[in-house]
């Protein structure tokens, strides 16, 4: 069968189409204005005026005045509901609500404080001995006491049951022992100071469950949060509900929080856009996670910036003998303007001295971000090639990995841009995972040809700068595997290596002793450019959007807690 | 397709290195390769995935850590609703557009049909969307902005959907029915005095075999091209899980969810083929009556 087309006549058509398509534009140029969100249909009474000075009344009026439902949009479910997942904050939204851990962080500074236990002490360089907290029940109505608890860790750290992706605790091997009813011991199999760290991701699950009915565990939490586990409909959305019997309702002071919310609803909303719609039009209170760009121009005051235990850099392959030149090494640190590149790119991102944060042990505040300064960077280069450094004749590659942090390909393209007035002119290219990975993780030698400027981040949620020498400097230390794994920098200096190793012999117990010799070996890092692979960029920042009238404020782990929110 | 999806899924890199943290150890790496089925030879892995396809095995998620074809089932129900009411949405529209557009053609009526359908069929899907979320959803409040929950949450996708629908279907319908007016039994039958909502209906069920396929083309191409539109209004369709499995380097999840798209496009367009005799007994398949 065979069909013909009638021919149409085109200028009349092409008129129309282009009239249309003005229109179109036209109205794509208004743009969204940031709404003000309007009055709550929720029963809140009393909306805050100030909701930065009122942050602390989000918990010290536990659950007087109940509101009927928070919801919250987020960008991606967790992968399983299992306790483990809890510990990320990007995909632990829902069970951080749920499950809770031994020792939690404050709100405000980070510290550790009580939760499922009420106090600890460290007993020897191995052991931790936690006082648990009496009189929690899990969701499903059993005891948490020390058998739970011991049950509990120890199903975590079986191999059977570790789950690779999930959690970072494997390389930190330790078991917990049942010392009395109320009283248990966390015992490594080697000094480990990070151990704390590692039982605050642990979220205790029912042993109960675990004990029982294992097989549930991955799609029916049962933990002892503050809200209980009520449904998941896969891809669209959890729903949690009060949970009227924890111990956080009489307990508030070490409860951080209170329940001021019957039900909890996390709506799984990937798209940036469709979050953002989300909170203009009061369908969500919260929206976790924005770019800056989006979240500042659309939502206005209701985007809040949150800190971020993350610092944007760049790696260079020292092994070139362009990079590997100090003089080249300060040009590039010198040519790249953070403060613009925070302001014009990254929301405000503050220049980082460090690849660490405020918020982690060992931090060294006295180490000062690079300056701003090309015309010093420019004579560098100038000088390194007077004196035959190959500048011009080697090949050096700028490359970023997609999706790194946002606005990362704009970063890349400045930094491109800045190193081209100095001198230094790179090829800039933004690689999907497996490609950049290739080059990345490239085990030790690096060939000296390659010349690779990596731009990356370096997250570093477990809050001790401890975790930036095992990864950047550790190349012969406690943890040796000999140059089977390699560290993230491209080359091992004796310098770092000999402090590093001096710290891995200071006892764990000793803080002092060990806060001192990080923050040494912070400054040597990032401030002795014959020892420096890395260049810190910037303290990248978290936005979200916060509807008006919910009281809220960002804590500096990264955490989501629903108890912490109020209207 | 499954051919492609494998090959690719294996030869850009090492999946294991993009699914475990940068800190995890070699041991770790093996660890999971092994308990992946991603250690042996290429072609062993080919041979072990043609035989698992075979009996609907596409290995457990390695995202959720459950069996990946059932998380790619899970999604289908509401990616049928999805294209089934963006077709209905616009298939009345089109046919009714198209013929309008036949029946006085190079009238106004007609030339701004066309204009509609070439803007419907030029527009990008992700825009429209975004629009439509921003007026409907957002300033006037009508319908949510997102998500399935509520009867009205398939509103705003579907009419996404329906729109690039519309416009090929609408120029379609059009062509077709030109086609049938043109014939001399159609000249006959007005000469003789026939009421031209009858030539309309006799020509429409001649035409319709032709719109049948297209409608069968395009409800093929809105199950398994509704990425887009189901990633901005998070809509948990099959096309959310694509991305979903994308981002997450799920790889098995990526093979059954691709195997799922493929059964159903087969499925949808032998589907069609069935129809034919049933809306034009005329034509029987592999009849001497063609």
């Amino acid at each position: 069968m065979k069909f013909s087309h009638s021919k149409l006549s085109h200028r009349p058509i092409r008129g129309g189409v282009a009239l249309l398509l003005a229109g179109a534009l036209l109205l794509a140029a208004c743009g969204t204005e940031p709404t003000e969100a309007p009055a709550d249909e929720s029963t809140a009474e009393d909306p805050a005026e100030d909701p930065a000075e009122d942050a602390s009344n989000a918990d010290s009026e536990p659950d007087a005045e109940r509101h009927d439902e928070l919801v919250v949009a987020i960008p991606m479910e967790t992968p399983t509901l299992e306790a483990a997942w809890g510990y990320q904050a990007q995909t632990g939204h829902v069970l951080r609500q749920i499950f809770e851990p031994l020792i939690d962080r404050h709100p405000e500074n980070n510290q550790y404080v009580p939760a499922l236990a009420t106090d600890w002490e460290q007993l020897d360089e191995l052991t931790w001995r936690f006082n648990l907290r009496e009189g929690v029940t899990f969701h499903d109505g059993s005891e948490f006491d020390a058998e739970a608890a011991a049950y509990a860790i120890n199903w975590h750290m079986d191999p059977e049951n570790e789950q690779i992706g999930a959690n970072r605790r494997s390389t930190i091997r330790f078991a917990a022992e049942v010392v009395d009813q109320y009283v248990i011991d966390v015992v490594s199999e080697e000094p480990k100071a990070l151990l704390l760290n590692q039982l605050f991701t642990l979220p205790i699950a029912s042993a109960r469950q675990l004990e029982d009915d294992v097989e549930s565990h991955v799609d029916d939490p049962i933990g002892t949060g503050p809200y209980r586990f009520i449904e998941h409909v896969p891809g669209s959305h959890y729903l949690l509900e009060a949970n009227d019997e924890w111990w956080g309702i009489e307990d508030t002071e070490d409860a951080y929080g209170s329940i001021n919310f019957d039900q909890v609803r996390l709506i799984i909303r990937p798209e940036v856009q469709s979050r953002v719609a989300a909170l203009q039009a009061d369908e969500a209170s919260f929206a976790w996670d924005l770019p800056a760009e989006e979240c500042q121009s659309q939502l206005g005051e209701e985007c809040v910036t949150a800190p971020n235990p993350t610092v944007s850099f760049v790696r260079l392959d020292t092994t070139n003998p362009v990079l590997g030149d100090a003089r080249i090494k300060e040009a590039i640190a010198i040519a790249i303007d953070r403060e613009a590149i925070g302001e014009a790119i990254l929301g405000g991102a503050e220049p980082a001295g460090t690849l660490d944060t405020t918020s982690a042990f060992g931090f060294n505040p006295s180490v000062e971000p690079f300056p701003y300064d090309p015309d010093r960077a420019r004579d560098l280069v100038d000088e390194a090639r007077s004196d035959g450094v190959p500048v011009d004749d080697t090949r050096l590659r700028l490359l970023g990995r997609i999706a790194s942090f946002a606005g990362d390909e704009q970063v890349l393209e400045a930094i491109q841009a800045q190193l081209s007035e100095v001198g230094i002119n790179v090829e800039a290219e933004m690689l999907e995972t497996p490609q950049f990975n290739d080059l990345y993780l490239r085990m030790m030698p690096v060939d000296p040809d390659r010349g690779m400027i990596a731009l990356m981040r370096w997250p570093n949620d477990i809050f001790s700068t401890e975790r930036t020498v095992k990864g950047w400097v550790d190349c012969d230390g406690v943890d040796n595997q000999p140059h089977t794994q390699a560290p993230i920098a491209v080359e091992c200096f004796e310098e770092t290596i000999q402090l590093s190793q001096e710290l891995w012999e200071i006892p764990v117990t000793d803080e002092a002793a060990r806060e001192a010799k990080l923050q040494e070996i912070a400054e040597v890092m990032f401030t002795d450019l014959d020892v420096m692979t890395a260049l810190p960029l910037n303290e990248l920042n978290m936005f979200h959007g916060v509807s008006q009238e919910l009281i809220w404020e960002p804590r500096p782990d990264l955490m989501l807690y629903v108890k912490q929110m109020n209207l | 397709m499954l051919a492609f999806v494998f090959i690719v899924g294996r030869v850009i890199g090492d999946p294991i290195s993009i699914m475990l943290p940068v800190e995890a150890t070699p041991e770790q790496a093996d660890q999971l390769r092994e308990s992946l089925g991603l250690a042996g030879p290429l072609h062993e892995q080919a041979l072990n995935f043609a035989s698992n396809v075979i009996r609907g095995d596409f290995g457990d998620s390695i995202w959720q850590r459950r069996p990946a074809l059932g998380i790619v089932l899970e999604r289908v129900p509401n990616t049928f609703f999805l294209a089934a009411v963006a077709i209905a949405m616009a298939m009345p529209a089109s046919i009714l557009l198209g013929s309008i557009a036949a029946r006085r053609p190079k009238s106004l009526a007609d030339k701004a049909i066309n204009v509609l359908s070439l803007s419907a069929v030029s527009i990008v899907d992700f825009w429209l969307g975004l629009m439509l979320i921003l007026f409907f959803a957002v300033r006037l409040g009508w319908f949510p902005t997102g998500g399935s929950t509520g009867a009205f949450a398939v509103v705003l996708p579907a009419a996404t959907l329906a729109f690039r629908s519309l416009g090929r279907m609408a120029q379609f319908t059009r062509s077709a029915m030109l086609d049938e007016y043109a014939k001399p039994y159609v000249q006959m039958a007005r000469a003789k005095g026939m009421p031209e909502r009858r030539v309309f209906g006799i020509t429409l069920k001649n035409a319709a075999v032709p719109i049948l396929t297209l409608t069968g083309d395009e409800t093929a191409s809105l199950v398994n091209g509704s990425i887009v539109v189901e990633t901005v209004f998070a809509w948990p369709g099959i096309g959310l899980l694509i991305v979903q499995a994308i981002t997450q380097r799920d790889l098995f999840l990526l093979e059954a969810a691709a195997f799922v798209v493929v059964i159903i496009v087969v499925t949808v367009n032998a589907l069609t083929d069935m129809t034919y005799s049933v809306v034009n007994p005329k034509i029987r398949l592999g009849s001497e009556g063609l």
